[in-house]
């Protein structure tokens, strides 16, 4: 199975890799326990900076649809079809709606909302 | 003459015309039957430079060759005139093969920088890649790499073995610091045709996969030749043949000419990787 990203494209190239991944598991293209290329290995062919790659292996493996086991390398997920339909943006869109929703229904303003996120998440 | 001395002649003529006639002959060949089949009109991407500058590299590399050849005519004479000397006659043909290697470093660094101007013009945005790893098995048997480790270990306990003798002349463990460093050497050589970073932009995976096949079976097979030298050089010593050594040598370099020469045939490359394609550029 091949790969190809094009950085022509305005999508991020590691948004390209690890849609390309999950789109080839969700096609059956990759099954669970099918071995991946090396990060080394993946940024070279491609001619990428390897913390492209790394980021997106680190964000498949956040989403579970990739696990790296050590010196056995990184394989695909056991669930990473059903892990692959999951959309992060999607899900943070939702909660961050329903949270900013429910603070304005509280009385804050917006400007005490933006102001207290980026606080929060400095701290965290 | 004794016929060591004629042997000797025999097998430096031998290594003259077949490192510095017949190699570069082939390799003339090669590149003229690329020149013509691939011409840059057709294949652009193919010459990132003049094809003229390409045409000259091959005719210095002719010419670099033939004066090799003469010098190594003239080193036939010298022998011949002069006495016979044993391990420093093993010196001078190594440092004669050394002078012959010296085109074809040339040749390696062309390439380099043909790879490296093709890098530099590529502006196709799109690039490839599979989504398996590669394995040094994917590429050589077990039992190829089973018998390289074997030769390593039998080198080993012929050290060993040596050891106890006590010869004078005997380099003892310094022998297995330095085909050890050669082992590791190599696998470097080896790390680095797997993993390393794409050197032609244009080539397709495919091909890609070949070269590093052959890369890797070249080096390998080299590994086993240094090894089996090595451990000759000092049974020669062992069994007083000095006189033999400038032979072995000789036959050596044949050796290592011989798997150098295991070139992909062109038929099996895609050099269509190299037309134009409209509308790719950034």
């Amino acid at each position: 199975m091949k790969i190809k990203i094009d950085s022509s494209l305005s999508s991020p190239l590691f948004k390209q890799l690890m849609n390309q991944i999950k789109n080839a598991v969700t096609a059956g293209l990759l099954k669970p326990g099918d071995a991946l290329p090396s990060i080394r290995q993946l940024a070279n062919d491609l001619e990428l900076n390897h913390n492209t790659v790394a980021k997106a292996y680190q964000l498949l493996e956040r989403d579970s649809v990739i696990q790296t086991k050590g010196y056995r390398g990184t394989s695909i997920h056991e669930n990473a079809r059903q892990n692959s339909t999951v959309n992060m943006n999607d899900l943070i869109t939702t909660k961050l709606s329903e949270t900013i929703k429910s603070l304005r229904e509280s009385g804050a303003t917006d400007s005490e909302i933006r102001i207290t996120f980026s606080t929060v998440m400095k701290k965290n | 003459m004794n016929y060591t001395d004629l042997f000797f002649y025999i097998v430096l003529f031998s290594q003259i015309m077949f490192l510095s006639y017949y190699y570069p002959k082939r390799m003339l060949i090669r590149i003229h039957t690329i020149f013509k089949n691939y011409p840059p009109n057709e294949f652009p991407k193919l010459y990132p430079e003049s094809i003229d500058k390409y045409k000259k590299l091959a005719k210095r590399y002719q010419i670099m060759n033939h004066l090799i050849i003469v010098l190594g005519f003239g080193l036939i004479l010298w022998f011949y005139v002069t006495p016979r000397t044993g391990e420093w006659d093993q010196v001078i043909v190594f440092w004669y093969f050394m002078i012959q290697f010296i085109p074809n470093m040339g040749i390696e660094l062309w390439s380099r920088n043909t790879h490296k101007t093709m890098r530099l013009l590529n502006q196709d945005a799109q690039k490839e890649a599979a989504l398996q790893p590669r394995r040094l098995t994917d590429f050589v048997s077990k039992e190829f790499l089973g018998t390289v480790f074997a030769i390593y270990v039998i080198f080993l306990g012929f050290n060993v073995y040596i050891n106890q003798f006590n010869y004078s002349w005997y380099g003892g463990y310094l022998n297995v610091l330095i085909i050890s460093g050669f082992y590791l050497f190599c696998g470097l050589i080896i790390y680095k045709a797997l993993y390393g970073k794409v050197k032609n932009p244009h080539q397709s995976y495919e091909d890609r996969k070949i070269d590093i096949q052959t890369i890797i079976r070249q080096i390998l097979s080299i590994v086993i030749a240094v090894t089996l030298y090595a451990m000759l050089q000092i049974l020669m010593k062992a069994y007083g043949l000095e006189s033999f050594k400038a032979i072995s040598v000789s036959l050596y370099f044949h050796v290592i000419g011989f798997l150098s020469m295991q070139w992909p045939h062109l038929a099996f490359i895609n050099f269509d990787v190299y037309k134009d394609k409209p509308g790719l550029t950034k």
